[in-house]
């Protein structure tokens, strides 16, 4: 019994090099520097310029060139100057247009997907050859006449430029989104949703009732992606 | 017809409880009366595409064709913007830049983003670790991403990477000042951040692969060179084209890594299209000249598109 978890390590570790396409296995002691050196090397490369930075937070330094994983004068004292200049609002500045830009982006996707995946109406095949076009139209191309739309919005004879709107509302709407929602709306069972209009649940009820709670899996996924590209 | 079938159900499951069918009968009634509410719950998308998305675009169409001037008012000039777009030096060489630029980043991070995918492959905690830790650069904003290697780039001899090259006996350079460097430099960045996204999805693609093939080879006397080489990269084959893909698209309309690092300069050897939209369109005010230069990115970009998609179904059909 005593020698069972030897052989046992050393066969995982024979069977371990065909698991992946190096052949390096977990418990592989031959191989353990080269590995241990190539992963702080990446560390290094990777991680180690994101590091300083965090560092150089907590660092009172006026060196520019001066980068270290370690700090040498630890102090708050960046903290104190930032906020001085008023850094905390313009973060909550982002934090806002962040929360109510995704709150936004999920409510229209809510919507729009399951207009899609849900109902059947005529047209069907254009609204979603919209919402493809809008992922083939990249915002780096409409950026431009987008600046002067904003200042004379259409019919509504509105300027929007210079508000958060102005940031918010062009990237409002995702096609990418509304095709997730879609995606898992559609594989609801259909006889949920039947039984819910059968107890008289109006269209607006079935959806953030029944459909809504549903679909919460989907709704992570919208959120961190819109959270990112907000 | 979905709808239809299952109110059949309904009704035959309704029938075995002995209910009344009455009550589907009037939900499939209803549901077909309010065929407007679909449109309803599609409005707000719509709306905000339209204002945000197509409405820009066929303003951006009709200024290319335009002298725009916002008080004297704009006067139709044709095709004159193209002309001006398509003879123009900062231009030729805007393209010129983001060809190099564009191939050499995506090519860089596909390359780099492969062989940390083989290097970090395996279920270990620790490499774990190290995979969250190598995809930091990615999630990081870009501003954040320009100003850290402003600092690793800085020009003096003291500067972080002068330091090290010097440990080699190299001489200082000055990474983003110097004309022949700079756009390499950028690349350099640009290949730092994009590849752990690569990664990622060369893992995923990595864990699919059949193990048994690799027993297979090494039953054959396939070592790990003949392995990677005739095992891992055909396997992987649709995730590099996909990558690939990605990358090239992603590459042509590349701003934000260039505008913070360099800003398009040192005398315009960093100048790519997109930051040459910006200047033109926003500096410089010429509207009619930034939205041809967005119509052709535009096209470009479709083309683009177009030639990966017909690529892969060509080799998805053989």
């Amino acid at each position: 019994m005593s020698v069972s978890p030897k052989r046992r390590r050393r066969q995982s570790s024979v069977e371990g090099t065909l698991d992946t396409a190096f052949g390096w296995a977990v418990g592989d002691q031959k191989t353990l520097l080269v590995r241990g050196i190539m992963c702080a090397i990446l560390l290094f490369v990777f991680a180690g310029p994101i590091l300083t930075i965090i560092v150089g937070a907590f660092d009172f330094n006026t060196d520019p060139t001066a980068l270290t994983l370690w700090p040498h004068n630890p102090s708050l004292e960046n903290f104190r100057v930032a906020a001085g200049r008023g850094i905390w609002g313009y973060f909550g500045n982002s934090l806002f247009i962040a929360g109510f830009g995704l709150l936004i982006q999920i409510s229209v996707a809510v919507t729009a997907g399951y207009a899609l995946a849900r109902r059947k109406f005529y047209g069907q095949t254009v609204v979603l050859g919209i919402f493809l076009a809008t992922m083939m139209l990249p915002e780096e191309v409409v950026a431009v006449p987008l600046a002067v739309v904003l200042g004379d919005l259409p019919l509504l004879g509105i300027s929007i430029r210079g508000t958060i709107f102005a940031i918010i509302l062009p990237v409002a709407a995702s096609a990418f989104s509304i095709l997730v929602m879609a995606a898992f709306m559609r594989d609801i069972p259909e006889e949920i949703i039947e039984a819910a209009r059968i107890d008289g649940a109006s269209e607006f009820r079935i959806l953030v009732q029944v459909i809504l709670p549903m679909s919460l899996p989907a709704l992570g996924v919208v959120a961190i992606f819109g959270f990112n590209g907000i | 017809m979905s709808n239809t079938g299952s109110v059949i159900k309904a009704t035959a499951a309704n029938a075995k409880g002995g209910t009344p069918p009455l009550a589907p009968r009037r939900g499939r009634v209803r549901s077909q009366s309010q065929w407007w509410s679909a449109w309803m719950f599609l409005a707000p998308a719509l709306l905000l595409f339209i204002y945000f998305k197509f409405i820009p675009m066929a303003q951006g169409i009709r200024m290319s064709f335009q002298d725009v001037s916002p008080f004297l008012g704009n006067t139709w000039i044709g095709f004159e913007n193209y002309i001006e777009v398509l003879t123009n030096d900062r231009f030729h060489q805007a393209v010129r830049n983001t060809i190099v630029l564009g191939a050499g980043q995506s090519f860089g991070a596909v390359i780099v983003g492969f062989i940390l995918a083989l290097l970090l492959e395996g279920p270990s905690r620790t490499l774990w670790f190290v995979r969250t830790a190598v995809f930091l650069p990615v999630v990081t904003a870009s501003a954040v991403v320009g100003e850290i290697w402003r600092i690793i780039y800085y020009p003096a001899a003291d500067g972080f990477l002068n330091k090290v090259i010097g440990l080699f006996g190299i001489d200082p350079i000055r990474y983003l000042e110097d004309t022949s460097v700079a756009l390499y430099a950028v690349m350099t960045v640009g290949i730092w951040s994009s590849a752990p996204y690569y990664m990622v999805i060369f893992l995923a693609g990595l864990a699919g692969v059949d193990r048994s093939l690799y027993e297979a080879a090494a039953i054959d006397g396939a070592r790990m060179r003949h392995r990677i080489l005739y095992v891992t990269i055909p396997a992987l084959r649709p995730a590099i084209m996909i990558v690939s893909i990605l990358a090239a698209v992603r590459a042509l309309r590349i701003f934000t890594d260039v505008w913070v690092l360099t800003g398009g300069g040192p005398a315009g050897s960093t100048q790519v299209w997109m930051t040459q939209i910006y200047t033109q369109g926003f500096e410089r005010n010429n509207l009619g000249v930034a939205s041809v230069a967005s119509i052709l990115l535009l096209i470009a970009s479709v083309l683009l598109t177009v030639v990966a998609i017909y690529f892969t179904r060509n080799k998805e059909a053989k």
